[in-house]
């Protein structure tokens, strides 16, 4: 996979930490950005097994459905951006058992599948994160909550937007 | 509050060579070193294993031994091992007779584990993912394959080990496996929090004078609170909710395993079991060959949980029968 874009989102998921563990921490165990920052620094690592090596370091069930995400992004280098997101969209739903609307990372991850190229993915996704917010979780640590994360954006949703954000960056340049 | 350890990233590395260096004749590492595997392995058996985050010791690495499990893949704190991973324990385990890969219903253990299941049957091994789900607070009646896994599905550890030793196959194995978690439920109450090994926080917060009830292992705040009483009215509102959502009919043999959560005492645990007994004893439910302690645990979280399991007279002889995994108690002839 692109080094270049690997070290960009290094870079970015630095800055992202903290703030992905603080939303995570109200609804989860606040080690997302943790968790996303370990995996892309492995897969920065060894950018010829970009997905796998991120789904070793990573662990956990966002380090398996992530890696798809990363897949999709090293599929994009030789067919079209959305319709990769589309072939993970359909694994992480079966793995996962989530669908669109239960406040996961799907909720970025879908919208952006559909559209037509990698700035409109990365528009869609922002908006998909958005919508996040007055969603009660029904997938994950975070359905067992007190309140079901009504009122808090999605982690997994806003890493999945930034992801695409750098991507449609780096592809325009 | 404080925690013993040399680094937050050697957590389960440290606690690994520990375990190695008491009992080196149940349990040595596998070719990875997150992949702790009974010593001798018996040829012909089906394997018996489980991918899981740490943290929640004994369980499950002080279950691995004969008679017991076969591996135990050690994940970070609270951390679901990656697919990859647990394939390394598949691989060090499973020969012709296969493999029964445990699950317990957490999102990050069922995603990686059935990973790791497909993984395996591509390189030609017969694994069977069996998910466990016990906890009758953490979905509704009816709706039980959403439950998560609790301290109940150390029945189905137990039971298994024993029947694998025993000769059993894969297929009779997978259907042993889901008897015994039919006829398991789980209720957890929970008093103060433990500490995150990873934040260094409490996991939650809770009133002085409340107790939640259904706590999950990781520290997820319960469904619903109560103010804490005498322990006899937080066991029978408990006994209440499990007999409402499996009912036992009078006279039915029943196992019981108290599980204390990390902060519970002895003393505690035992006063809730006697609670229990009581209460089982009004109903006229004989109950036989109780597990009493700290299994599987959470930090220091005070709390603790009652499982109840009504076993075919087979499933009660694998539950006693002898094992050599060293942080499980010996149940042989215990209640006969």
């Amino acid at each position: 996979m692109n080094e270049t874009l690997l070290r960009h989102l290094v870079t970015r998921f630095e800055l992202l930490e903290p703030v992905l563990n603080a939303i995570d921490a109200a609804t989860g165990d606040g080690d997302h950005g943790t968790t996303m920052l370990t995996g892309l620094r492995a897969a920065a690592a060894e950018p010829d097994r970009a997905s796998s090596a991120y789904r070793i370091a990573a662990g956990g069930a966002s380090g398996t459905l992530f890696s798809l995400l990363i897949a999709a992004l090293e599929e994009a280098e030789t067919e079209p951006l959305p319709g990769t997101l589309a072939n993970a969209v359909s694994k992480i739903s079966m793995m996962g058992g989530a669908k669109f609307g239960d406040k996961t990372m799907l909720d970025a991850l879908v919208p952006a599948s559909q559209a037509h190229d990698a700035r409109s993915a990365a528009d869609a996704a922002r908006m998909g994160l958005e919508a996040t917010r007055p969603l009660a979780a029904r997938r994950g640590r975070a359905r067992h909550v007190e309140g079901a994360g009504i009122g808090h954006l999605d982690a997994g949703a806003m890493s999945v937007a930034e992801i695409l954000g750098l991507f449609a960056t780096q592809s325009e340049e | 509050m404080k925690k013993l350890f040399n680094s937050r990233s050697s957590m389960a590395d440290d606690m690994i060579a520990g375990f190695l260096a008491a009992w080196p004749d149940a349990a040595v590492i596998g070719k990875h070193p997150r992949v702790v595997r009974r010593r001798a392995l018996k040829i012909g058996k089906v394997s018996l294993l489980i991918g899981n985050g740490s943290g929640h010791e004994p369980i499950a690495m002080g279950f691995v031994g004969t008679g017991l499990l076969d591996a135990n893949v050690v994940g970070d704190v609270f951390v679901a091992p990656s697919p990859d991973l647990i394939l390394e324990g598949i691989r060090e385990v499973t020969g012709p007779a296969g493999a029964i890969l445990l699950i317990s219903r957490h999102e990050g253990d069922v995603i990686n584990g059935r990973t790791a299941a497909m993984m395996a049957e591509d390189e030609g091994f017969s694994v069977h993912p069996l998910l466990m789900y016990d906890d009758i607070s953490s979905a509704p009646k009816g709706q039980e394959e959403d439950r998560r896994g609790a301290a109940g599905t150390i029945f189905i550890y137990k039971i298994l080990g024993a029947a694998a030793e025993a000769g059993l196959d894969l297929t009779a194995l997978a259907e042993l496996g889901a008897e015994v978690r039919d006829c398991t439920r789980t209720l957890g109450a929970a008093l103060n929090p433990g500490i995150s090994p990873l934040t260094g926080q409490q996991m939650f917060s809770l009133p002085e004078d409340e107790v939640f009830i259904g706590m999950g292992v990781h520290g997820e705040p319960g469904v619903g609170r109560r103010k804490l009483g005498p322990v006899r009215e937080l066991v029978a509102f408990m006994l209440d909710a499990l007999l409402q959502d499996r009912q036992i009919s009078p006279g039915t043999r029943t196992l019981v395993l108290i599980n204390g959560m990390g902060g519970c005492t002895m003393m505690e645990l035992l006063t809730v079991f006697g609670e229990v007994a009581a209460g089982l004893a009004a109903r006229g439910i004989p109950q036989t060959a109780p597990m009493i302690g700290s299994f599987s645990t959470t930090q220091e979280m005070a709390g603790f949980s009652i499982s109840l399991c009504t076993p075919t007279q087979r499933m009660l002889d694998f539950w006693q029968a002898p094992h050599g995994a060293p942080l499980f108690p010996d149940l042989h002839g215990v209640g006969a």
